[in-house]
C-alpha cells in the first residue's frame, strides 16, 4: 500500500517536471539565510501593542487564519479557495489539542518557514512560507510569542484540507525542492534603509507577492521577473502594484498610503481579499510603515503587465428616456429578462455612480478613473457587481451592495461591457460565460492546473502501463532464454 | 405520496409572511410560501417607476396584473368613501411593504390600552410588554435608525419613551436642511419635532448601503436599497430553505368538521389548478386579500367581524409658503414628526394625531396651481422654483377608530382574469377623528405665525395612508374578533392570520414595525407549535 502511495506521488511529480512546465530553481536557501532588514530598523514600539502583535498584523495572519463561524480571530476554518480546492487554515491559538499549543519555537519556525507543520506535514503553499522564509529569527521569536502568551487559546477542530491526488502533501518536498525560493523578490541596489524596511514589509511580512505577482504553471512566484506585476488570484485580479506606469507609477505617495489606510482613492478600491487585508493589516500599521512600503513600491523594478487603459475624459451625455421605453403592457413590468446594458446600469447603477460615471464621490472611485473598469481584464468589474463592496468598520457610510440576486450572468455580463466601454473606453465585451469563468474562479488559471487530476491519472496509467509490459517482456525475455 | 407538502404554508410572501416563514425554517421545519404576483427586481421596479407616466399612482411601478389585481386596478375595489385617496398595495414577491416609507415606530404602552385607558376604541389582548422582545428583534432584522433618548410620546419630556431593552442598531440619518429650520423656528411654539425611526440604514448594515438621500423612500422604492424593504425579508427566507412559489393565486381552503384546515388550493395565472396539504397554515395577504380569501371559502367568521373594522389612517395635508426657501424634497422623504399630540387625555374626546414636515419636492402640484394663475412665460418660468423652494407640505396621521361599518366584503359583479371577485370598500372618516381637527388648524396657524407665512394654506385635503388594518381583528373574546393573541384563529386551530389588520386599534403612528414584531412573534410560536 505504501508503496502504490509512494508510486503514486512520484510520478505525479514526474509528470509535472518531466512536462517541462518547471521553472529555473532557484538556491533553495536555508530558512535562517539573508534576512532584508531587522524589524528594529524601524523604531517599533515594545510597549503595547507588543512587537509580535504587530508582526501578526503585518503578517497580516488574521485574514486566513479566520474563524467563519465568528470565533476569535486565529482560531482558524476559514477556507481559501484555489483552484486545486479548498484550504483550510489552521487554528493557530495556543490550544494544545486543536491549535499550536504544544509547540516549540523551533517547530513554530519550521512551520512558519520551513512549510513543514509538526501535525500534518508539508504544508500547502497558500501558507505563505515562501514569503516569510526571509523573517528575521527575532520577529519568528516574537509572533512566537504573542500566538503563545497573548493570544486566548480557543478550542477549534478545522476540518483537514483535502485536495486529493495529485497535490497530495508529500508531493510538496518536490515542490519544495524546485520552487521554495521563487517567491524570492529581486534585491534593490544601494537601497535606504526606509526602502528595505518597506521590501521586508511587503515582500516578507505582508506577503504581498503571493496575490499580486504572477505565477508559472506549477503555481511558483515568478517573482524574478514579474515581481508585483499583477495576477489573477482565486477569483479576482490583483492588479500590477509595481512602480510601471500601467501599477502605481503614477499614483502620487499620498494617494497610496491613503489606499493602503483606508482601503479607497479616486482610482481604486479594495475589493474581495484586498479589502480585508486593509481592514485586518494595512490599516493598522504604524504611519512610519505605511511611508516605508510606499517608498519600497516606488522603487520596485517596473513591470509593464496588462496595459491600463487611459482614463476617459469626457463620457457623452445619454438621454434616458432613448433607452427606456414606456412598458407597452402589464408583461413589461415584471419582464425583467433585458440584456441592454445601457438600461440596467440606468436601473441599477446609476442612483450612485450617476449616469455619466462620476458620482458616487466618497464612496470611492469614479468608474472613469477606477483601475478596476481601465483594467484590460474585466475579472474585477464583475466581481464588484456581482460582490460588492464592504470595507466593514473601515468605511461605514459607503458600500456597494451585491447584486448577484437581482441580475443573472448575462445582465452583469452586459452591464460590466457597457461600463468599461462607456466609462473605461474598452471596447472589447465581456460574454456570459467569461462571466460564469470568473464566478466559478476558473478564469484565466494555467490549463495543466484545472485538467491536472486526469492528466495525473493518465500519467500514472501510462507508468503502470510500463512497468507491467517492461515486467512481461522481461518474463517473456527471460522464459526465452530458458527455452533457449 | 407524503402525508404533507410541508410543515407549514404561508400564503403571501411579503415581508410579514417572510418573517414567520423564515423563523419555522430556522428551527427545521419545511415551509412553502405562495405569492399571487410575480417576482421583480429592484432596478426594474425603478425602471418601471422612471418610464411611467402614472407617478402619482404609487403602486404602480410594481404592476397591475389580470390575474392578481391590486387596489388601485380599476374596478377591483367597489369604492364608498368620503377621502382624496384609499391605500395601495402590491401584488409582487415582497408585498406591500416593498412600497414604504420605512418609518418603524413602536406603539406605546398606553396605544394598546385605548379603552381602558382613554373609555374608547378598543384594548388589545396583548401589552406593550408581551411585544417588546419581538420589537427590538424586528428592529434588528431591519435594521433600524433611531434616537435612543427621544421621548417619542411628546408627554415624557426629556426622558426616553417607551422603554427599550436595547438600544436601536442605528443612529439617526444627518438631518435634512428643511428639518433642522422648522425644528429651529417651531420650537419656541413648543412643538415637539423629532427624528422619526426608520428602516433607512445610517450607516452599512447587513450588506445594505448607508442612506444617501435620494428622496425615493416609497416614490417608488430606495435605488440603492439603503431602506429594508419586504423582498429582502424574502430573500432571507429563501437562503433558510424557504421554498418560493410566485404568480399563484390560492383561492380555496378546505376544513374538516373539527374546523382544522386541511388542504389549500391555488390557480396559476394560467388558471392551471394545483392542491398543497400542510400541517399548519399562515394567510399574510396583508388587510384585503386576507379577509377576501376566508370571505370567499366562508371561514373564520363566528364573529361576523371578518372584513369589517377597517382603518386606514386618514390624513390632513396643509401646503405653506413660507418665508424662507427650505427645499423640501432633500434628504430622506420622511425624516421628523412632532409628537405633541400622539399621546395624552385629548384621546378621550379627539384622535391623537402626529405631523410631519412632509420632505418631498411638489413641483408638479405646485406647476398646476400656478398654471391657473395669470403667469406666462419668463415670469412662469420664475415663480415656479420660487414656489418649490419655500413650500412646506405638513402632513398628518390621524388615529382611526375600529367601526364595524368600515370594511371590505365581496363584489361578485366584479371579476379578475381568473373569475375570482372583487371587493366593496367601505369608509367614513370617524366623528372621533375628525374632531382633532381643531388641534391640527391651530397647530397649523402656529406654524403659519412661527415661519412668516403671509397667505392662507394653498392647499387642504383629507388623504389616507397606505396603512391598512382591522379588518382580522385580534381579541380573546370570540364572539368580536377574529384571531386570538397568537393570532390563530379561534374557529380554525391550525391557521394564523399574520397581518396588519389585526390591530384592534391604529394609533397615530406607522403601523408596519408593529406588524413584523407580530409577525416574529407569531413565527416563533409556529415554528415551535408544528
Amino acid at each position: 500500500m505504501r508503496g502504490l502511495f509512494l508510486l503514486v506521488t512520484a510520478s505525479a511529480a514526474l509528470l509535472f517536471t518531466a512536462a517541462g512546465f518547471s521553472q529555473s530553481t532557484e538556491n533553495t536557501a536555508p530558512a535562517t539565510d539573508a534576512p532584508i532588514a531587522s524589524s528594529q530598523a524601524a523604531g517599533m514600539s515594545t510597549t503595547p501593542p507588543s512587537r509580535g502583535k504587530l508582526i501578526a498584523i503585518a503578517g497580516d495572519c488574521a485574514a486566513c487564519h479566520a474563524n467563519p463561524a465568528g470565533g476569535s480571530e486565529f482560531s482558524g476554518g476559514f477556507a481559501l479557495a484555489t483552484p486545486m480546492g479548498k484550504v483550510y487554515a489552521r487554528n493557530i491559538t495556543s490550544d494544545p489539542k486543536t491549535g499550536i499549543g504544544g509547540w516549540t519555537l523551533q517547530e513554530f519556525d519550521q512551520a512558519l518557514r520551513g512549510g513543514r507543520s509538526k501535525n500534518i506535514g508539508h504544508l500547502y503553499p497558500a501558507m505563505p512560507y515562501t514569503s516569510y522564509r526571509y523573517m528575521t529569527d527575532d520577529d519568528v521569536k516574537a509572533l512566537y510569542d504573542y500566538l503563545m502568551d497573548e493570544v486566548q487559546p480557543v478550542q477549534n477542530a478545522v476540518p483537514e484540507t483535502h485536495l486529493g491526488f495529485p497535490f497530495l502533501r508529500s508531493a510538496m518536498v518536490f515542490w519544495d525542492a524546485l520552487f521554495s525560493g521563487s517567491g524570492k523578490a529581486p534585491t534593490l541596489e544601494n537601497a535606504s534603509p526606509q526602502i528595505q524596511r518597506g521590501q521586508y514589509l511587503v515582500d516578507v511580512l505582508g506577503h504581498c507577492g503571493e496575490c499580486h505577482t504572477p505565477r508559472g504553471l506549477m503555481l511558483q512566484s515568478k517573482a524574478g521577473s514579474e515581481h508585483l506585476g499583477g495576477a489573477v488570484v482565486g477569483s479576482w485580479y490583483a492588479p500590477n502594484i509595481s512602480s510601471d506606469k500601467n501599477g502605481i507609477g503614477r499614483w502620487t505617495d499620498e494617494e497610496l498610503k491613503k489606499f493602503l489606510e483606508h482601503g479607497k482613492v479616486k482610482s481604486a478600491n479594495a475589493g474581495g481579499d484586498m479589502g480585508l487585508a486593509v481592514r485586518v493589516s494595512l490599516s493598522q500599521l504604524p504611519q512610519s510603515d505605511l511611508d516605508a512600503v510606499v517608498a519600497y513600491l516606488k522603487a520596485t523594478p517596473p513591470v509593464v503587465g496588462q496595459p491600463l487603459a487611459p482614463v476617459v475624459e469626457k463620457v457623452a451625455p445619454i438621454e434616458p428616456a432613448s433607452v427606456e421605453p414606456v412598458n407597452a403592457d402589464y408583461k413589461a413590468f415584471f419582464d425583467a429578462s433585458s440584456t441592454n446594458g445601457t438600461l440596467l446600469y440606468l436601473s441599477a447603477c446609476a442612483a450612485c455612480h450617476g449616469v455619466d460615471g462620476s458620482l458616487a464621490k466618497g464612496a470611492g472611485p469614479s468608474l472613469t478613473h477606477s483601475g478596476a473598469v481601465r483594467a484590460s481584464n474585466p475579472i474585477n468589474v464583475v466581481q464588484t457587481i456581482t460582490t460588492g463592496i464592504n470595507l466593514g468598520e473601515l468605511d461605514q457610510q459607503h458600500l456597494m451592495p451585491s447584486f448577484r440576486s437581482e441580475l443573472n450572468d448575462a445582465q452583469i455580463a452586459a452591464i460590466a461591457s457597457y461600463v468599461r466601454q462607456r466609462f473605461g473606453g474598452i471596447q472589447q465585451s465581456v460574454s456570459e460565460s467569461e462571466v460564469v469563468s470568473i464566478l466559478k474562479g476558473t478564469h484565466d488559471i494555467p490549463w495543466l492546473l484545472l485538467n491536472a487530476r486526469w492528466l495525473a491519472w493518465l500519467g500514472l496509467i501510462a507508468g503502470f502501463a510500463v512497468v507491467i509490459g517492461g515486467g512481461l517482456l522481461i518474463a517473456r525475455r527471460a522464459r526465452l532464454k530458458k527455452a533457449v | 405520496m407524503a402525508e404533507y407538502d410541508a410543515d407549514v404554508i404561508v400564503i403571501g410572501a411579503g415581508g410579514l409572511g417572510a418573517v414567520v416563514a423564515l423563523q419555522a425554517a430556522k428551527a427545521g421545519k419545511s415551509v412553502i410560501m405562495l405569492e399571487a404576483g410575480p417576482e421583480i427586481p429592484n432596478w426594474k421596479v425603478i425602471q418601471n417607476w422612471r418610464s411611467s407616466p402614472r407617478k402619482d399612482n404609487f403602486v404602480a411601478p410594481y404592476g397591475d396584473y389580470p390575474w392578481a389585481p391590486n387596489s388601485y386596478t380599476k374596478g377591483y375595489l367597489d369604492k364608498d368613501i368620503d377621502t382624496l385617496r384609499w391605500p395601495g398595495t402590491v401584488r409582487a414577491v415582497g408585498g406591500t411593504s416593498r412600497h414604504w416609507t420605512g418609518i418603524t415606530w413602536r406603539f406605546l404602552p398606553e396605544d394598546f390600552k385605548l379603552q381602558s385607558t382613554h373609555g374608547v376604541g378598543r384594548d388589545w389582548p396583548i401589552g406593550y410588554d408581551d411585544l417588546e422582545p419581538f420589537y427590538t428583534e424586528a428592529e434588528y432584522f431591519i435594521g433600524v435608525s433611531g434616537m435612543d433618548s427621544d421621548d417619542q410620546s411628546g408627554k415624557h419630556a426629556g426622558l426616553a419613551y417607551p422603554h427599550r431593552s436595547k438600544p436601536y442598531p442605528m443612529s439617526p440619518e444627518a438631518k435634512p436642511y428643511s428639518v433642522q429650520r422648522l425644528q429651529m423656528r417651531l420650537a419656541p411654539m413648543g412643538m415637539r419635532i423629532i427624528h422619526a425611526p426608520c428602516a433607512r440604514a445610517s450607516r452599512n448594515y447587513d450588506g445594505r448601503p448607508a442612506c444617501i438621500g435620494n428622496n425615493l423612500c416609497q416614490q417608488p422604492e430606495c435605488p440603492i436599497g439603503a431602506k429594508f424593504s419586504g423582498e429582502m425579508a424574502v430573500e432571507k427566507a429563501r437562503a433558510a430553505g424557504v421554498k418560493l412559489r410566485s404568480e399563484v393565486v390560492v383561492d380555496t381552503l378546505k376544513k374538516d368538521g373539527s374546523g382544522k384546515i386541511t388542504s389549500l388550493s391555488y390557480q396559476t395565472r394560467d388558471g392551471v389548478r394545483q392542491t398543497l396539504k400542510a400541517k399548519t397554515y399562515v394567510i399574510a395577504g396583508h388587510a384585503l386579500e386576507t379577509p377576501k380569501l376566508l370571505l370567499m371559502n366562508e371561514l373564520a367568521n363566528r364573529s361576523g367581524q371578518l372584513g369589517r373594522n377597517l382603518m386606514v389612517h386618514p390624513g390632513f395635508a396643509s401646503f405653506f409658503e413660507v418665508d424662507e426657501p427650505l427645499w423640501q424634497g432633500r434628504g430622506q422623504y420622511n425624516h421628523a414628526i412632532m409628537v405633541n399630540w400622539r399621546s395624552g387625555d385629548h384621546r378621550k374626546e379627539s384622535a391623537a394625531f402626529t405631523m410631519s414636515p412632509w420632505n418631498v419636492n411638489k413641483t408638479a402640484d405646485l406647476t398646476n396651481i400656478l398654471l391657473q394663475s395669470k403667469l406666462i412665460g419668463s415670469k412662469l418660468d420664475a415663480a415656479i422654483p420660487e414656489a418649490v423652494g419655500r413650500t412646506v407640505m405638513m402632513l398628518s396621521i390621524l388615529e382611526d377608530l375600529a367601526n364595524p361599518d368600515n370594511g371590505v366584503s365581496l363584489n361578485p359583479n366584479w371579476k379578475d382574469a381568473l373569475g375570482l371577485p372583487g371587493l366593496h370598500f367601505k369608509y367614513r372618516v370617524a366623528d372621533y377623528t375628525k374632531a382633532c381637527l381643531p388641534n391640527i388648524f391651530n397647530d397649523s396657524a402656529n406654524i403659519a405665525q412661527a415661519m412668516g407665512v403671509k397667505k392662507a394654506p394653498m392647499l387642504e385635503y383629507f388623504i389616507t395612508h397606505g396603512h391598512l388594518m382591522g379588518t382580522v381583528m385580534m381579541g380573546d373574546d370570540p364572539s368580536n374578533s377574529v384571531v386570538d393573541r397568537n393570532l390563530r384563529c379561534h374557529d380554525h386551530e391550525n391557521l394564523f392570520l399574520v397581518t396588519t389588520g389585526v390591530y384592534p386599534s391604529s394609533t397615530a403612528v406607522n403601523p408596519t414595525l408593529t406588524g413584523y414584531a407580530l409577525a416574529f412573534r407569531a413565527g416563533h410560536y409556529i415554528a415551535a407549535e408544528v
